[in-house]
């Protein structure tokens, strides 16, 4: 597996602020890049980049928050740190329902900030990471036929072949032979595999 | 010798010259009233030529009852009637020849050596006297009611300095009653410490040195309170010995002290007012303070990482440090701004240009706007005149409107905040209007709308308004709430021209 290139992305409107925490998060060694808007940040933003978001949630235009909204549905899941001031707090809790990774009170101390980057990084390449392996097994399951598919959901239930068989209307034999093709096509080892499988592919 | 008067020719000339030359009228009856000598004092009390009136009866001088029924009275007294006029002498009413009747003084005497009887009036016109009596009593009424009514003490003394006359405020006042007082100096009012002044002050009066003086002087009340009065006492009356000294005194400490109090009050107002203001405003204030320092330090932490690391490229290492040094100062000046509106100081009124202090108000409500994303324009007129105001209470003043006015429109979309802040030269001295976009006041709340403790806040205490309007009245202005022509509020703040920028 190749290390991922992750981006660290700043959004702030205050220029001092934000081009000293893209300097900070720089001399952390890690990619950072800054917008001074929520609508800089969208019009450029690429869904396949990994990385996390570093939200100021109190700007004019589009705030913080209705930034976060505009990325659930848009179906991007960058985790999101919210950077806020004091007062903020009703804000960030409304920032945790919908799935901030955590909000930061300024000024900020780096090496927390550090760990909450890192942490919102990791939750990235883990998300990314389940995405992948379920786009794979949805992509191994889609190779069934259609009756494969429905002797794979009786195995799965944990019914004999016995029982699948009277169901479905076939001999024993026939199902025998589905279930070899069940578990060659999805590369399982074993039943519990395939079980773990096919709830990991949703 | 006919040319040689007789003795009683003398005699008769004489007498004829003195009552030519009398000064009252003198009529000469007889004893059926018919006149016989009428004198020239009495042709100009009467209006008549002497030839016009003699022979006819003397009646004709006087109206009616007296006309018809003075024969009566002559035949009564001749047939032995007791005197009601003869010898006594009063007051009647005559009657001129042109029907205007006026009062007199009549003297009546009898000729007793005379056959048949006569009788002499002697006749004083007292018409102007007597308007001049009632001219004088109705002044002397005004007087009196202005001494009574008067709000405050007055008094007559003699030039010992004790009370002839004290008016019912004076009695007020010192809690003594009127005939206490009466038995009284002004001396003996005056505390021992005051009593030097007085006297002083008294003498040069007394002396003729001056009319009239003014000292502040602590009096005690019946009650042993000490009142600080200002006695205001001139001599009247011209020469010295009839003269006598009217008092005026004013309660001066009543007025003092509620003055004080009103003031400190107003003063201890704004200044909850202003804290209050910035409590309202206290998380756009904190934002703005946390930015720089925001910078700062991961500016710094940048720095000691970068350092750290042995990688710190000179320049850049330099660059950072130049921002650092300009968000402290950027930090700075935050704080200067709020600590120029929030220290409590005494009302100091200057002469200023109301458009500078609403630019100091900007300074600080630009941060309130800009975390609510509003907007703020002026038009401020240039070459007003100034006026004379404490700036820091209008500066409260202004800023409360304008945070009022940001609260409003918070419901509207952000492009649409838009307040206008606007100075012009009005009638009644220069304006600042606030125009929102909001809502506008609700008619219910209009009324009450400058009332403490009215608010449509949920926070709120209400007190924004009353405060501000009480300062701006403090100043001798108005603050005055309209519908704006657009709909939202408008409120007006009129302050008047500084007397020396006229």
């Amino acid at each position: 597996m190749t290390t991922l290139q992750q981006t660290v992305f700043v959004v702030d409107d205050d220029v001092a602020v934000r081009t000293s925490l893209a300097l900070l998060i720089r001399s952390m060694g890690l990619t950072v890049e800054a917008f001074d808007s929520a609508h800089a940040f969208l019009s450029v933003c690429d869904p396949e980049r990994s990385g996390c978001l570093v939200l100021d949630i109190r700007m004019p235009g589009m705030s913080g928050l209705e930034m976060q909204e505009e990325l659930v549905r848009r179906a991007i899941g960058l985790p999101v740190i919210f950077i806020t001031g004091h007062g903020d707090v009703s804000m960030a809790v409304r920032a945790m329902k919908l799935g901030a990774v955590d909000f930061i009170e300024k000024p900020f101390n780096d090496q927390h900030l550090l760990d909450r980057i890192n942490q919102a990084l990791e939750v990235d390449r883990t998300a990314r990471a389940a995405r992948a392996e379920r786009a794979t097994l949805a992509s191994r399951i889609d190779l069934l036929s259609p009756r494969e598919r429905e002797v794979m959901e009786r195995i799965v239930a944990g019914q004999a072949n016995k029982v699948i068989a009277i169901e479905l209307g076939l001999s024993e034999r026939t199902v025998e032979i589905h279930r070899a093709k069940v578990m060659t096509k999805t590369g399982a080892r074993s039943l519990a595999e395939l079980v773990t499988m096919v709830n990991r592919a949703g | 010798m006919s040319s040689t008067p007789s003795r009683f020719d003398q005699i008769n000339a004489r007498f004829r010259g003195v009552i030519d030359a009398a000064v009252d009228g003198i009529v000469l009856i007889d004893e059926n009233g018919v006149i016989e000598t009428f004198n020239p004092a009495a042709e100009r009390i009467f209006g008549y030529q002497a030839q016009e009136v003699i022979g006819r009866n003397v009646s004709t001088l006087m109206p009616e009852p007296d006309s018809s029924r003075h024969d009566g009275y002559i035949k009564r007294y001749l047939a032995g009637g007791s005197p009601r006029i003869i010898g006594i002498g009063r007051e009647v009413v005559g009657r001129r020849r042109n029907g205007q009747l006026f009062p007199m003084e009549l003297a009546v005497g009898e000729l007793h050596d005379l056959e048949p009887r006569h009788f002499v009036g002697m006749v004083r016109d007292i018409s102007q006297r007597r308007a001049m009596e009632q001219a004088l009593a109705a002044r002397e009424q005004e007087l009196r009611l202005m001494f009574d009514g008067a709000p405050i003490g007055m008094f007559t003394a003699g030039l010992d300095g004790s009370f002839n006359e004290v008016n019912p405020a004076l009695v007020r006042m010192l809690g003594y009653s009127a005939p206490d007082l009466l038995q009284m100096r002004c001396l003996d009012l005056t505390l021992e410490a005051d009593r030097g002044a007085l006297e002083r002050a008294y003498r040069g009066l007394v002396s003729g040195m001056r009319s009239s003086f003014n000292r502040q002087l602590r009096w005690l009340r019946s009650d042993g309170e000490v009142v600080s009065v200002e006695l205001h006492a001139a001599v009247a009356g011209g020469s010295m010995s009839a003269g006598f000294i009217i008092g005026q005194v004013i309660d001066h400490s009543e007025r003092v002290r509620s003055e004080l109090e009103s003031r400190e009050a107003r003063e201890r107002l704004a200044h909850v007012g202003r804290v209050t203001t910035l409590g309202e405003m206290a998380s756009a204030i904190a934002h703005e303070i946390n930015q720089p320092l925001t910078a700062i330090s991961s500016y710094a932490q940048a720095c000691i990482r970068l350092m750290n690391q042995g990688s710190a490229d000179q320049q850049l290492l330099l660059e950072t440090l130049q921002a650092i040094a300009a968000q402290a100062l950027r930090a700075g000046d935050v704080v200067r701004r709020i600590r120029g509106f929030v220290g409590h100081r005494d009302s100091d009124r200057e002469s200023v240009a109301l458009n500078d202090v609403i630019a100091s108000v900007l300074e600080l409500a630009a941060i309130d706007a800009a975390a609510n994303q509003a907007q703020i324009s002026t038009e401020l007129a240039p070459d007003l005149p100034a006026v004379l105001v404490d700036p820091v209470q209008i500066q409260q003043v202004c800023l409360n409107l304008i945070r009022n006015a940001i609260d409003e429109m918070m419901d509207l979309p952000e492009p649409s905040r838009l307040l206008h802040i606007e100075t012009r030269l009005g009638e009644e001295g220069v304006e600042a209007v606030f125009t929102d976009v909001g809502p506008g006041v609700a008619a219910a709340m209009r009324e009450r709308l400058f009332q403490p403790f009215q608010t449509t806040k949920v926070e709120g205490m209400g007190m924004g308004l009353s405060i501000s309007h009480s300062i701006i009245s403090a100043h001798g202005g108005s603050l005055r709430y309209s519908d704006a022509p657009q709909g939202g509020a408008r409120f007006t703040i009129t302050l008047p021209v500084a007397l020396s920028s006229v």
